[in-house]
């Protein structure tokens, strides 16, 4: 986080954030992670991916297949966050194709 | 000492006016600028907690429809249709272990339920922050729900400082503001004090200057330039006075003391000496008479009299006045005409109005020729009431009539006629009293002078 | 009569008290306000004499009042340096009879007090006043001298009314002002004594005896001249 203002005025607000966390700013091992944000995750959203085109009666609208294959893509070269992103787009869109009738 | 000195500033009332400008600007900037704070940084933070909530109920109705599966599945389906990738879950064990979510374990900050608390997170490798309130579900199961607000916090943090950085400004001109204030406060102070001093100073033809605004300041001005004129004429009148007494008191002084002194060395007689203590006596009435009048012209300029002001009928006192001096008039073969009205009411003083008049009567009676005519006249007009006294004597001469109502004055036709002067002074309190005005005309030939006196009783100064 | 005079200046008391006595008169003085109560509540006087302001605590106006609230009703002529119209006022309103100013002449005090005490033996209403043969008729408004009417303007009539009123009494022109014309303050010229000069016209000349006397330095008196 870059701020063009003086950090005489973000650091104390930044430092009371802190103090409510009741975290040690230097022991950045001990953050909690989002799992989400992982080449692992982006598999399983394939798998959903993959169990709503089987059961669905019509072909998947274009986009769908388009974003999957970018989600896919992404996360094989190691973009895990945008690739999940396009796969959960991608699931959407499928969705809502299976709900209309 | 420092403490006095403190004190003392706060004595200054423009020093007050400037801070309390000063300060009313500054809570008036910070009351704002904490409503915009709260609408904006605020609003964010509740739109937050709001969908956290809204997610937690829709949550809390899958457990109790189909217990510990279905929570987990629809967290599943939650997380798998998060567009906006800011959805934080965690189910856990009775032993805070994790049973399903996105974040891999409890956070040990999180130590009570019912509560907001921010969190930093690590998502794919770069610190980030969201906003999490956990849950405790029957069974013992926690679950903890989240958003990730990073970008709202750095939204939040903008505003926050330029709020500040609001503050600090509007602070800074409140303090440029009261050195304003203050500025202005004491130059329009100044010129009263100004004047006041140049007053003080002895020099009273100072008046205090009128911005032509017409403002509360401007009527302070002119009522203060109309008390420095009261005070001006006033003393004026004092000034006259003691020039007066100099001059023609001490002649008739100095007459009844050389009167006793010539007698106390000369006389021969027992008779001698009784007809200059006589002579004597009647010269210091006539002074006591003078100082009488002077005294009354004083209390009449001072306006006490007014306190004592009625509705009154002025023609009988000034038939009185008519049928007093006709005997007078009479006497020197000289015709006194009295033209009045039934009933003519002013409200003012009648005693006085009829000592004026007499001195007027007295005065025309006094210096008309042989067989002439005087007259004395009252009218009503829109104006007021006018009461007009006419002779056909010599009268005043134009550049005279000015000074003819001062104290003392006596014109040369009537350097040998008994008299003190005083009378015309007298006639001029009075009609300033009752807020009117007296005028001198020249009745060619003669005096006409003519009275003016309102019939409800204006205010003025005197 | 007998007189009480209070008043602390003793150059005036003894002043006072010495005309007053020449006069024919019996005068009691008193310095101070305490003694001058005293003698005005313990002694029957027929007026008094008092000046306003008096040391001992106890000022004229002060005894004027305390006199009035016991139903004291002896005439008294406050006498007073203060002259301006709201202390004449004040004084009267105390209770007051007359009020005089200082410096006054003597014979203007005594005038007044002499007709001060008259003030309250005569009267209940009158039709008609006579002093030796000149009657006046109230009611008609009408003047008689030994048998002739004598015609008389509404002033002259007024004027002649008051002196028959203090018939014996010295009255003095301010009194005659005062009295005649309600006028309060000097009129420099004399204008009492035309008036009066031309009542004479009236009354006196065609008579053999004349009743409106000269008081020399004080003023007129009708009566009798006494050989």
């Amino acid at each position: 986080m870059s701020h063009p203002l003086p950090h005489a005025i973000t650091t104390p607000v930044l430092l009371c954030l802190l103090t409510l966390t009741g975290r040690n700013v230097l022991a950045q091992d001990r953050l909690p992670e989002v799992t989400t944000d992982s080449a692992a995750y982006c598999t399983k959203l394939l798998d959903r991916v993959q169990q709503l085109r089987l059961a669905a009666s019509a072909p998947p609208p274009r986009e769908a297949i388009a974003l999957t294959e970018e989600g896919q893509h992404m996360c094989d070269e190691g973009l895990a966050r945008g690739g999940v992103m396009r796969l959960r787009q991608a699931l959407r869109i499928l969705l809502r194709a299976g709900e209309e009738p | 000492m420092a403490s006095r000195s403190r004190f003392a500033a706060f004595q200054s009332a423009g020093i007050r006016f400037a801070a309390t400008y000063a300060g009313l600007l500054a809570v008036s900037g910070a009351a704002l600028a904490l409503f915009l704070w709260w609408a904006t940084a605020g609003l964010l933070d509740r739109q937050t907690e709001a969908a956290i909530t809204t997610d937690a109920l829709g949550l809390s109705e899958r457990w109790a429809d189909g217990g510990l599966r279905a929570l987990v599945a629809a967290i599943g389906d939650r997380l798998a249709g998060n567009i906006d990738d800011d959805a934080v879950y965690l189910l856990a064990d009775p032993s805070y272990g994790q049973v399903t979510g996105n974040l891999d374990r409890w956070p040990p900050s999180v130590r009570e339920a019912g509560q907001f608390y921010e969190l930093q997170v690590m998502r794919a490798g770069m610190r980030s922050l969201a906003r999490v309130q956990a849950y405790d579900l029957p069974q013992g199961y926690h679950l903890l729900i989240g958003r990730d607000v990073v970008v709202r916090s750095q939204l939040r943090q903008l505003l926050t400082d330029a709020l500040l950085w609001a503050l600090v400004i509007v602070c800074g001109l409140a303090w440029i503001g009261a050195f304003v204030v203050r500025g202005m406060f004491r130059r329009t102070l100044s010129s009263v004090s100004q004047t006041a001093l140049a007053i003080a100073g002895g020099d009273l033809t100072q008046r205090v200057p009128l911005t032509g605004r017409g403002d509360e300041f401007d009527q302070l001005a002119e009522v203060i330039n109309d008390m420095l004129d009261r005070i001006a004429r006033l003393m004026e009148g004092v000034r006259q006075v003691s020039n007066a007494i100099a001059h023609d008191l001490r002649t008739p002084i100095a007459r009844a003391r050389t009167r006793l002194e010539d007698a106390s060395l000369h006389a021969e007689s027992a008779a001698d000496l009784h007809s200059a203590i006589e002579r004597a006596t009647a010269d210091l009435d006539g002074i006591v008479g003078v100082f009488q009048a002077l005294l009354r012209i004083s209390e009449i300029e001072a306006g006490s009299r007014r306190a004592a002001f009625d509705r009154v009928d002025l023609i009988p006192p000034l038939a009185g006045v008519a049928e007093l001096y006709e005997a007078v008039a009479e006497a020197r073969g000289v015709t006194l005409m009295a033209d009045l009205p039934a009933h003519v009411t002013i409200f003012g003083d009648a005693a006085l109005v009829q000592q004026a008049v007499a001195n007027l009567v007295d005065n025309a009676v006094k210096f008309s020729p042989d067989g002439g005519t005087a007259t004395l006249a009252v009218r009503v007009l829109a104006g007021g009431v006018e009461i007009e006294v006419t002779d056909h004597g010599p009268g005043i001469p134009a550049e005279e009539r000015q000074k003819a109502t001062q104290r003392f004055y006596r014109g040369e036709a009537a350097r040998h006629t008994p008299g003190s002067g005083l009378g015309l002074a007298l006639v001029q309190a009075v009609a300033q009293l009752h807020g009117g005005t007296l005028r001198l005309e020249d009745a060619v030939p003669g005096l006409r002078a003519v009275l003016v006196l309102p019939q409800s009783g204006g205010v003025q100064t005197v | 009569m007998r007189i009480l005079v209070v008043e602390d200046d003793k150059d005036v008391a003894g002043f006072v008290v010495r005309g007053l006595k020449e006069a024919g008169h019996v005068a009691e003085h008193a310095d101070n306000g305490r003694d001058g109560l005293f003698l005005a509540v313990s002694e029957p006087f027929d007026a008094i004499v008092l000046d306003r302001m008096l040391p001992g605590g106890i000022d004229g106006l002060k005894i004027l009042e305390t006199l009035r609230s016991q139903q004291n009703l002896t005439p008294v002529l406050i006498l007073s340096a203060l002259a301006d119209v709201n202390e004449r006022v004040k004084g009267l309103k105390a209770g007051g009879d007359d009020y005089l100013t200082k410096p006054f002449a003597f014979a203007e005090l005594l005038a007044r007090v002499e007709a001060l005490s008259r003030r309250g033996k005569t009267e209940g209403p009158t039709t008609k006043l006579v002093v030796e043969d000149l009657e006046m008729d109230l009611l008609a408004r009408q003047v008689k001298r030994s048998g002739q009417k004598i015609d008389l303007q509404p002033r002259e009539f007024r004027l002649l009314e008051y002196l028959m009123r203090h018939a014996g009494q010295v009255v003095t022109r301010t009194m005659l002002l005062e009295g005649v014309w309600d006028y309060h303050f000097d009129p420099q010229t004399n204008v009492i004594d035309v008036h009066v000069s031309r009542l004479r016209q009236k009354v006196d000349k065609p008579f053999p005896v004349p009743l409106i006397q000269t008081i020399r330095n004080a003023g007129y008196t009708l009566r009798a001249e006494r050989a």
